[in-house]
């Protein structure tokens, strides 16, 4: 035991107790996050140039409607209003939002808002009045020929709007008939561009058309747009509210209890990932360097395979306590720590060595039987395979945590620690104390085999060098 | 503890297969405790697997091991140095935290570790080099910080696997003197070598492996004692090379006289019956010499009349040629 504790803390210490380590698990978030701030908050980003050109319009409405309400909608004195009364309302909006949310509004500085503010004013385009042209095309006007001047940069696009567009419902002679797609597009309408067109700006146009077909719509219908667009702009809004074991109301956030699964994934694999690269790293170097052979003379290579194991266990669970514990801090301060499971958190460390356990036992093995990274590539399917699974199956058990597929996965080793950790991290899906056993014993039969098994190829293939060996002759080594 | 009957290490009928390949075949060794003993034998002999085997990194097929007192080296791998010749260090580490790491695997107090470090590093020649990383010390060094790794604990039993291989002259005889050091403390040393000459220096007793089988096994003396080449060399005095040739050949129990290859010697093989020590006063009275000495079996002799140069002709070339370099030095 005692060389195995030697070992295990020389691990440790020079993979976590080092400047590398700290750079990477807190300073580089950390300054990744800062740069985020700051190129956010200094709009480093910039303005884009406002959208400017000519685009051809073929209306055959009556009373080329849509035409003229492009004309309107691109005036520029039009679009000054316009971007300033969004700005306006998207500000309300931005108020609103944090009065809603008491846990929120303590949290918010006068700083933060004004930045939202400033975001909402530049995406709501107050700064970019576009300078763009209408040109009516006439019913009959070649389509090849707007076609080329698409292509040649003449037109930013042509828009065709056919007769009906602006028809709800649609008259039962023209959704049945057949119709030329080149002249009529009924109920409906088409923008022509080509791909040196700014998504944006297409995203833009293709919006300002519904909404003028929308609001024409209304308007036939005598319907009142501006009691619509208030009605729209103040949807009621719950109060939804948690209640928590202790009785008291906490505040209840879908978003929260949505992404928790994907986040405890993430982190058990995180730390997993890492723990497992290390000893990876960890025993090519010491094969490469031929310490190995010094060390095996002082402790056998079970002892040796053991104490990097935990070594570097301990490395990974460090960075599942750092990373798991800003996210506890976070969530406290945003008065959301009532949502997280905490109960489960134990579960969580389980389920680390689980997973740790298998991939570990697999790296380390994959490390004695090569000699360099490169050669280690070629032997990390089964890696790969177990590793990205969770991904894999992720959407599917997090849509019904207690489906039959998130129960099967639950009892396949390799998935046991992940899908587990997802179904544990759903409230909603209680998961029976008698499966968390279950899978808990299946689970460790399964990294007790990987463990034997990894132990095997670490004594065989320790002070083996020369041509690597494949996946099948891996597995022979086990017979041997 | 030593082993049972004084031997340190018992091997008995060992054998080792790898897929094809009989590396060891049915060995038996015994090593006495307090010995030094040298394990000789051209590369692929079975040298580092047999040390592997008495190490217990490698499980024979077959046969047993007994290592200071107990089954396997397992239960006594604290009181056992080893030096592997596949030897390394951990390049970012400083020598003193490898040696403390690897002296602590070994079970020795950090206290006591730290006291004896600096004292083996003065004792290498490798002062101040504590705070240093491996990487940043020659190969050199590296081989002398290795070796340190293998006996920073003071153990028993040291194993030093090709020990002088890389060395330069003025090391190796820095090595030599420190295993006549810790001999003298009453280690018990063996170590293989194919240079032959630091063997003969340093041993006490020698092992000799071929195609994973032993071939030779005794003291020195006794080695040369089977292996005497019963034949003096004499350098005659008035340099009349034919007639002493001629005056030689007829004294009672020469057999043949030859030039010898050192220049102005002749070489007499004398009779199997006859003591080569009692000829030397009757050569003497003969005729006029400047030298006439009982000609000594070396290694080299003895290691090239054993080992089949079509089997391993660079190794024993190699062999000869360290040996040479030594013997120069």
């Amino acid at each position: 035991m005692r060389k195995i504790i030697a070992t295990a803390l020389r691990e440790f210490k020079t993979t976590a107790l080092t400047p590398a380590f700290f750079i990477g698990t807190v300073v580089v978030p950390v300054v990744m996050w800062i740069i985020i701030i700051l190129v956010t908050n200094a709009d480093l980003g910039g303005t884009k140039d406002p959208m400017t050109g000519t685009i051809a319009i073929i209306d055959t409405t009556h009373d080329t409607i849509i035409a003229q309400g492009f004309e309107a909608a691109f005036d520029p004195e039009v679009q000054k209003a316009n971007a300033k009364l969004k700005a306006e309302q998207v500000s309300k909006q931005i108020d609103k939002a944090i009065q809603d949310m008491p846990a929120l509004s303590g949290q918010v500085t006068s700083d933060q808002l004004a930045f939202g503010k400033r975001l909402a004013a530049r995406h709501m385009g107050l700064d970019n009045i576009h300078d763009v042209t209408i040109e009516r095309a006439g019913a009959d006007a070649d389509r090849q020929s707007l076609r080329d001047r698409v292509l040649n940069g003449e037109l930013l696009a042509y828009i065709q709007v056919g007769e009906y567009s602006i028809d709800f419902p649609l008259p039962p002679s023209e959704a049945s008939t057949d119709v030329d797609p080149e002249t009529t597009i009924p109920g409906s309408f088409k923008i022509v561009h080509s791909k040196t067109f700014d998504p944006d700006y297409l995203g833009k146009v293709q919006s300002m058309a519904s909404s003028i077909i929308q609001r024409t719509r209304f308007e036939r219908e005598n319907i009142d747009t501006k009691i619509v667009a208030k009605i729209r702009d103040n949807s009621p809004k719950a109060d939804v509210v948690l209640v928590t074991e202790s009785g008291q109301e906490g505040a209840s956030n879908a978003l929260i209890v949505t992404i928790l699964p994907f986040i405890f994934m993430m982190l058990l694999f995180m730390s997993v990932m890492t723990g497992g690269q290390y000893l990876l790293m960890g025993t090519l170097e010491e094969k490469g360097s031929r310490v190995m052979e010094v060390l095996l003379s002082a402790v056998s290579p079970g002892q040796l395979l053991i104490g990097k194991m935990i070594g570097q266990g301990f490395v990974g669970l460090s960075i599942l306590a750092i990373y798991g514990g800003l996210g506890i801090a976070a969530a406290d301060r945003f008065g959301m720590l009532s949502q997280i499971p905490l109960v489960q958190l134990p579960l969580l460390a389980m389920y680390f060595v689980m997973a740790y356990g298998f991939l570990g036992g697999m790296m380390t093995a994959i490390g004695a039987a090569v000699t360099d990274y490169r050669e280690a590539n070629a032997l990390f399917a089964p890696v790969t395979i177990s590793m990205m699974l969770p991904f894999i199956l992720l959407i599917i058990i997090q849509d019904n945590p207690a489906g039959t597929l998130a129960r099967v996965t639950s009892y396949f080793p390799p998935t046991t620690p992940f899908v587990m950790a997802m179904r544990l991290s759903q409230p909603a899906y209680p998961v029976p104390i008698w499966e968390i056993f279950a899978t808990a014993i299946v689970g460790f039969i399964g990294v007790g085999i990987v463990v034997w098994g990894a132990a095997k190829i670490f004594r065989l293939g320790v002070l083996r060098y020369g041509k690597p060996p494949t996946l099948i002759g891996l597995m022979k080594w086990l017979t041997e | 503890m030593a082993g049972t009957n004084g031997a340190a290490i018992r091997i008995s009928g060992i054998s080792k297969r790898f897929k094809d390949t009989l590396a060891v075949d049915k060995l038996d060794l015994v090593v006495p405790t307090g010995s030094v003993c040298g394990f000789l034998g051209p590369n692929g002999a079975g040298k580092t697997t047999t040390i592997r085997m008495v190490m217990s990194i490698f499980n024979p097929d077959e046969g047993q091991i007994e290592v200071l007192g107990h089954p396997s080296a397992i239960e006594s791998k604290d009181r056992i140095g080893y030096l592997p010749e596949e030897r390394g260090v951990y390049r970012k580490m400083k020598v003193r935290d490898f040696l403390m790491y690897i002296g602590t695997l070994k079970g020795v107090e950090k206290v006591k570790l730290r006291g004896w470090i600096d004292d083996w590093l003065e004792k290498v020649e490798l002062p101040g080099v504590q705070k240093k990383k491996c990487e940043e010390l020659s190969k050199g060094m590296q081989q002398k910080v290795q070796f340190l790794a293998a006996i920073i604990h003071d153990p028993e039993l040291i194993i030093l696997d090709e020990p002088f291989s890389g060395l330069d002259p003025v090391n190796a005889r820095l090595l030599r003197r420190l295993i006549d050091e810790m001999h003298a403390d009453g280690k018990t040393i063996i170590f293989s070598t194919h240079v032959l000459y630091s063997a003969e220096q340093v041993c006490e007793r020698i092992f000799m492996i071929n195609k994973g089988r032993k071939i030779l096994d005794g003291t020195i003396d006794e080695i040369r004692t089977q292996y005497d080449p019963k034949s003096l060399i004499v350098e005659p005095a008035n340099g009349g090379m034919e007639d002493a040739r001629t005056t030689l050949s007829n004294v009672q129990g020469v057999r043949a006289v030859r030039t010898s290859a050192l220049p102005g010697c002749l070489e007499a093989d004398l009779e199997d019956n006859v003591e080569s020590a009692t000829l030397v006063s009757a050569v003497a009275s003969a005729l006029p010499v400047r030298r006439v000495e009982v000609r000594r079996a070396t290694l080299e002799d003895i290691f090239v009349k054993l080992v089949d140069p079509g089997d391993s002709t660079d190794s024993v070339r190699a062999a000869l040629s360290d040996s040479a370099q030594q013997r120069g030095n």
